[in-house]
This record gives C-alpha cells, structure tokens and sequence, in this order.
C-alpha cells in the first residue's frame, strides 16, 4: 500500500477504490465514495473562487450536516485550514475565534448568519450546496493543490482558555494521518464498516469519522447536533443504517440506554462502542454492555492537543468501586509519568502524564509562548497536565487534573473563564466554581460572594459569554466566601463546604 | 390559563437559557439554543406532571418537542388516544 500523506489524497483513494460504495449519510441522502470526491472538488472550487488557497483559514460555523463534511473535506482540498466552531457556541467566543483565526471565507446557515448579524461583515460568508443538482451551476471543479505535504496545517479545534479566550489546537495532515491509521488499526476499520458520526464537528472525536473512515473506505452517518438530546431518535438511526461502530462521551451511551430504549432496538450489527472524554461510572458501562451485546467496548484516552493517544479495550464488565483503566500508549506513541519532585517515575505509582506522539499538534494558533509551555524536552514531549496512576501490571488509570480544568458532560471547562465570567456580573466581586459528582452525574456549581442575585439574568449573561457546558447548574450565593493564607477564594474548601452540605438539590438555580 | 399558556410559560421562565429571548409556540427551541438536554428531560416531566399522561421515551423525539406547539400537538393527540 502506497503511503498517504495528505487528507486529500485519503479522499481520492477511496473514490478510486470505493467509488461505488457508499461514503456518507445524512438522512434521506447518501453520497458514494465517488460521488462525495465530486461533491467535495466543487465546493473547493466555491471556495477558491473566494480567494481561499493554501494556509487559509475557513470558518465552519453552522449546525452539523452531510455539508459540514464535505466543507472539511473541500478547505483541505485546497491546502486551507478547517476551523469547525459549534452552531450554539455563544457570540463572545465565535468572536474570539475569528480574531485568532482570521478566515477567509465563514461556512453558515441560515441561523448562524442571523447570529453573525452584521459583525465580520468584510469576511465573505457561503452556504454550501450539496446536492446532486446544485442551484449555481456556473462553478468550476477545484483540482487538489497538488504540492501540499504532510506538514501543512490540516484543522484547527477551539477549546475556551482558562481567561475565557479561545485557543486553537493546530493539527496537520501528518498528525491527522498519524492517528488515523492507527484507529483505522486499532479497530479493523474496512470498508464495510459504518461510523456514526455522534460527536460535533468542533470536538475531537470526530476525527475518528472524519479522517479514519476515508483511509478504511468506510461510510459516516451523520448524527446531527439536536439529535443529541433525543437519545431515541439516536438510537433508531443507528439501528436503522446498521451502524458498526459508535463513539462518544459515555453520558451519550448512558442516555441512549436510560432513555433511548437502547435495549430494546437491534444494534446487533454494533461491533465497537468507543468511548472517552469523561471519567465513567462503571455501572453505566456494565449496563450499555448489557443493551448492546455485539459491542466490544473500548475506553479512549487523548487530550485534543494529542488526539487518541491510550487506550483500553473492555475484557468484561467493569466491577463497582474501581475505575475503567485508560490503558496503554498505542503503536508509536510513549507515555511518561512526572513524579512530584520532577523525576521520571519508573514502575507503578501516580505522576503527571507526558506523551511522544506522531498524533501530537503542531501548536496553538498565534500563541508561541503557550505552545513553547505546553512541551518538554524541545517541544517533543506534550505535558497533558492530567494526573495518572500506574498498576503492577503497567495499566493507567485518569486521577484529576492538575490545574482547574474540568471536564463536564465531556466538555473541557476552565473552572477560572467560568469565575470570571461570573465576576464581571453586576454585584459579583468573588466567586468559586466547582464541579460535584464524576462522569454524567457532574454538576458545575457556582458560589458567588453575595447576599442575592437574579439567578435568570446571571445565566442570560454567562450565555453570551461561556458555552453551555460551562453555564453553571447551580449559582448559590455566600455572604462570605472562604479565602487562602494569601487572601485567594480557596475553590476546594468551598468544595468541601459543599459536600458537606446535606441537601443535594437538582433545580437549574432558578429561585 | 390554558395548558398551551402554561407550557409557552413554564419554557420561557423555567427552562430557556436565554431570558432575552421569549420563544413563542412556533419557536424551533433546539436550533435556536435556547433548550439544551437537560432541559427536554425536564419538559417531559412537566407535562406529565401537568397532564397525568406517562410519555414513552420512545416518543421523545424531534418531531414531538422541536417548538411549544408541536409539544401542544403531541399531547392533544395522547389525550384523545
């Protein structure tokens, strides 16, 4: 097998040797292989005819769909960089997104154009058109840039930074590849496999479909995002297109089981459920093993600066009061762990988790200081920042974070945007957010420093500024917050605070 | 008060992640980010609640809870059934 350097050239390969099987699903249409290359070519041929060429950035900022897709696929085409940013994401952070990035040309629809309104009116906006009979018909096909290598900037995904700024992880067609042949590997992925596609666009699971599926030939079927919160309809559309392999953040498969009827529907084609991005109860896993019993189950360890980077494949199910292992490195990749007093711990024990690997980023986007920051030993080793126990036996097993950084319902929260989101609100001086309870059960509760607050508009406020994620369950309220030696709000008293509160309540905060 | 106001209401004070914004009946309240998931769930359990009616959860879909009057449709439909 020739060697494949470059995301369009996966593409093409599989129009030429796949042509006649199917690519991609999106409700009632479906695109072959071949057909999906020539669908990809024109649109790329829309985009050039917007200035867009090499090391370009295209903003992909709509509700995800077959189009969405193919617009990844067309900026790449031409050597431009795909910055995939959720439909929902609140205006502060589409905002930051597009300073840091700059694009050329902003992939919409109808709502993220209300949404845009009139800001960033000098970059040029397109809907894409993918159907077979496209409505402007005066648009050449673009050819693939046919010098691009390994090296050039592939996709750039956003995760909102501790102040509340977006960062960019660059990922390259080298590093996109690097991961894709090994999940391709990893789990058998040919041809006659079909992906669902449930993660959004903007979270790095989905470069498992993305990237993965077209070195396999494989066919994607595309969960839209408002899917997500009917875990039925989800469940039947995988039952109905025979999906072979599902990967998402566990709190996904717990809800398609819980209330999606999961057990009841015919996923015996399932032959891999992947999950990752959060820790997991093991009951909720035991239970998803239960209502699909053709899966293998497989959990998934990678921060999006590394992409998958560990693994560990499920032998049975996981038994109350221990935690699922993230595994071992995969093929090509070392991990390390950073003792306490900075040294390389040898053999079992907890540390901090460095990793060597081909899947790793090039860097963040006009940020050289963090990038330089974030490596160790001339830029070669990422320092995850995750905290990792090691058995006997060599397994890993995810501890906490070392900084603030959160993961709730599977996405990153820098516990320190969402206070200080908190503290340019009217009234609020000091706060302190925590996160309570692990896995789907996590909860973001916010103590703010004050005698009331109007719990509605505090959370109208944060909606312009935080993702939802990151908009708090709960916003109590403390005449006094407790401080540190050094006069800090000090985080983890309030959590203790917290949890030896007695009354565990489940309202949003509303009063 | 009528259940459709009730509903319309109960959306717009309780579950609604943006107060700037009041939805109307017809008002696709997923697309517009204004219920995420967690607020579906709570949207079911209100109506049961309000209706004694027992939702299948295989009825929890798009098609059934896309805006306030689909959710009216829907349980005028179950009433009647």
């Amino acid at each position: 097998m020739d060697t494949i350097a470059t995301l369009p050239n996966a593409l093409r390969r599989a129009a030429a040797v796949h042509g006649e099987r199917p690519a991609l699903v999106d409700g009632d249409h479906r695109w072959r292989w071949s057909e999906l290359e020539a669908v990809v070519a024109r649109f790329a041929g829309e985009l050039a005819g917007l200035g867009v060429g090499r090391g370009d950035h295209v903003v992909i900022h709509r509700a995800k769909s077959a189009a969405s897709i193919v617009s990844v696929y067309a900026t790449q085409w031409l050597g431009a960089v795909a910055v995939p940013v959720d439909a929902m994401a609140p205006a502060g952070f589409v905002d930051g997104v597009i300073e840091s990035c700059h694009p050329k040309v902003i992939v919409i629809d109808d709502l993220t154009d209300a949404r845009l309104a009139d800001r960033y009116r000098g970059v040029a906006r397109l809907r894409p058109d993918v159907s077979p009979s496209p409505e402007r018909v005066d648009v050449a096909p673009a050819a693939p840039l046919d010098d691009l290598d390994g090296d050039d900037a592939a996709y750039v995904i956003y995760t909102s930074g501790s102040t509340g700024t977006p960062k960019g992880i660059i990922h390259t067609h080298a590093s996109a590849l690097a991961y894709a042949t090994r999940a391709r590997a990893t789990y058998g992925l040919d041809e006659h496999d079909v992906c669902a596609n449930i993660a959004p666009l903007h979270f790095d699971q989905s470069t498992f479909e993305l990237y993965a599926a077209p070195l396999a030939g494989a066919c994607v079927v595309v969960v839209p995002d408002v899917m997500l919160r009917f875990p039925a309809e989800l469940v039947r559309l995988v039952a109905g297109e025979r999906c072979t392999i599902w990967y998402s953040v566990p709190t996904i498969i717990a809800q398609a089981v819980e209330r999606g009827g999961a057990a009841d529907a015919d996923l015996s084609a399932l032959r891999w459920v992947k999950f990752g991005g959060e820790a997991v109860a093991p009951v909720s896993i035991r239970r998803a093993m239960a209502a699909m019993p053709s899966a293998r189950f497989s959990n998934v360890y990678g921060p999006a600066e590394v992409n998958q980077c560990a693994h560990h494949h499920l032998d049975g199910p996981p038994v109350d009061g221990t935690t699922i292992p993230i595994g071992r490195a995969w093929e090509g990749t070392e991990l390390r762990l950073r003792a306490a007093d900075g040294s390389i711990l040898e053999g079992p024990g907890q540390g901090t988790l460095e990793v060597l690997a081909p899947t790793a980023m090039l860097g963040y986007l006009g940020d050289p200081g963090r990038t330089v920051g974030s490596f160790a030993d001339d830029g070669r080793w990422y320092l995850t920042g995750d905290v990792v126990d090691r058995d006997d036996a060599g397994l890993l097993r995810f501890v906490g974070r070392r900084d603030r950084q959160a993961k709730v319902r599977g996405v990153r929260v820098e516990l320190e945007a969402v206070e200080t989101a908190l503290t340019s609100l009217e009234g609020v001086e000091h706060a302190a957010v925590v996160v309570m309870g692990a896995g789907p059960d996590a909860r973001l509760i916010a103590v703010v420093e004050a005698n009331e607050i109007d719990r509605r508009r505090a959370i109208g406020a944060l909606r312009r500024v935080l993702p939802i994620a990151a908009i708090p369950d709960e916003i109590l309220t403390r005449p006094e917050l407790p401080r540190t030696g050094s006069g800090k709000i000090d985080a983890r008293a309030v959590q203790r605070l917290l949890e030896s509160d007695e009354s565990p309540r489940s309202d949003r905060g509303q009063s | 008060m009528s259940f459709a106001t009730d509903l319309l209401a109960f959306v717009n004070d309780e579950i609604s992640l943006d107060p700037d914004h009041v939805a109307e009946g017809s008002t696709d309240l997923l697309l517009t980010g204004l219920v995420d998931s967690l607020g579906v769930v709570q949207i079911v359990g209100w109506i049961e609640d309000e209706t004694g009616i027992s939702i299948d959860p295989a009825d929890v879909v798009l098609d059934n809870f896309q805006t306030v009057d689909q959710m009216i449709a829907y349980v005028q439909r179950r009433q009647v059934a």
